[in-house]
């Protein structure tokens, strides 16, 4: 196994059991050591300067500060630290509001132990991720329609269970030319749906590879 | 109060609940399942890299989060809605509630109800009062105790009355709370404070009483 660089956490959330059962996972693996805890947003910010963990874990609805507001602080004041939304709330609106206030990804606390660790290790690098889980939620346009096509929500669950084009055109018998230009008109749709950019442009850094 | 306005606030005060249903759910079992999930992901690792130990003493940690979920879940459940209420009556189903919550940390607890021809939506209705009032006496730290009485007043309506000696700090919202609902039926509301005693105090007319 190649040598992986350490990434240091800080877990934000007010739920202790949240916070135990993300440590037991965490143990898990070497390369990811857990720098600090905080129960509430404000301590989560302090700890942030102090420590300047990678990566923020964190929470979004916390008593002292929530989790948006705590994103903002650390963004300002700890530029080199990224935040990690870990929420149980799958809502398109909280999603584009944790995107806007400067989070690098949104997991939901269910989510995958194999998923978290993507999470982790591509916001460290400074990349964006959204869990996969909530990408097809976002294919509903305004009037409660899908807006994608059968076919281009086929292929975009593929990508987002981490499938590559080159994948998806094997299982799918096309060509990986056929399967970008899907891809293109996919992103176009929900470009034009979802209406912030943030979202969009998490959509587009997830599903390109 | 005009049809309009009744209807206004009948319909907040649904809200507010699917609101507090909600809360409830997120705070509690949502969060226990979530750090369920991430529990057993940890033991099957820890399996697959055969650390037989670890993965059992994780896997034992994640039973007793699921169990704490399941007594949440319960327990939210018969909030709701208990089925006591209707078949055996006000004074068991909160005398049931009571020990449930504040008994079972070590408060005392006594029940005194005469429900006799309370009607049953006003039944539904005092009892959520007293979970309200119970829920947020132990919210910080659980009382010596707590006492519940229901009795008939003079003028054909009922007199609510719940006091314990819990931490004086209350939350705002909940009394708020409290006092919305004493108001949707019409009733009366006050709070009082008195040495360690906190005495919340609800009359409700006859109207109120017989719904």
């Amino acid at each position: 196994m190649p040598e992986t660089a350490e990434i240091t956490v800080l877990i934000a959330d007010d739920h202790e059991v949240v916070r135990e059962g993300l440590r037991l996972a965490l143990l898990r693996s070497s390369h990811i050591r857990v720098v600090g805890e905080a129960p509430d947003g404000e301590t989560a910010v302090t700890l942030a300067e102090r420590r300047r963990p990678d990566v923020v874990i964190m929470d979004l609805r916390m008593p002292q500060m929530d989790g948006i507001e705590a994103t903002e602080e650390i963004v300002a004041r700890v530029p080199d630290t990224r935040v990690l939304v870990f929420t149980a709330y799958s809502e398109r609106a909280l999603l584009q509001r944790g995107l806007e206030s400067g989070a690098h990804g949104y997991v939901l606390k269910e989510t995958p132990h194999e998923t978290l660790l993507k999470a982790i290790e591509k916001v460290a690098g400074g990349e964006t991720f959204v869990d996969p889980a909530l990408i097809p939620s976002l294919t509903t346009g305004k009037d409660g329609q899908d807006i994608l096509t059968q076919r281009e929500r086929e292929i975009l669950q593929l990508l987002a269970d981490g499938m590559s084009n080159a994948d998806v055109a094997q299982r799918l018998f096309i060509s990986q030319e056929t399967v970008k230009s899907h891809v293109r008109h996919i992103l176009a749709k929900l470009e034009a749906e979802t209406r912030t950019q943030a979202v969009a442009i998490a959509l587009r850094e997830a599903m390109i590879d | 109060m005009s049809d309009d306005q009744r209807l206004a606030e009948r319909l907040l005060a649904e809200r507010a609940e699917r609101r507090r249903i909600a809360e409830q759910l997120h705070d509690g079992p949502v969060q226990h399942v979530a750090a369920l999930a991430q529990m057993l992901d940890a033991a099957v690792h820890a399996l697959e890299v055969d650390d037989h130990a670890a993965g059992k003493r994780v896997t034992a940690r994640a039973l007793q989060v699921a169990r704490d979920a399941a007594e949440e879940l319960r327990a939210i459940v018969s909030g709701l809605e208990p089925v006591a209420l209707n078949e055996v009556g006000l004074e068991a189903a909160v005398r049931e509630l009571a020990e449930r919550t504040a008994g079972r940390r070590g408060s005392s607890v006594e029940v005194a109800i005469d429900d006799e021809g309370v009607g049953e939506g006003a039944r539904s209705s005092l009892f959520q009062v007293i979970r309200e009032a119970l829920d947020q006496a132990i919210r910080r730290g659980p009382p010596s105790a707590v006492s519940v009485s229901l009795r008939r007043t003079s003028a054909d309506g009922v007199e609510l009355v719940i006091s314990d000696d819990g931490a004086p700090e209350r939350r705002q919202a909940v009394i708020d709370g409290l006092a919305e609902r004493a108001a949707e039926l019409n009733g009366t509301f006050h709070v009082r404070r008195d040495g360690p005693w906190t005495t919340v105090r609800i009359v409700l007319p006859p109207s109120a009483t017989r719904l």
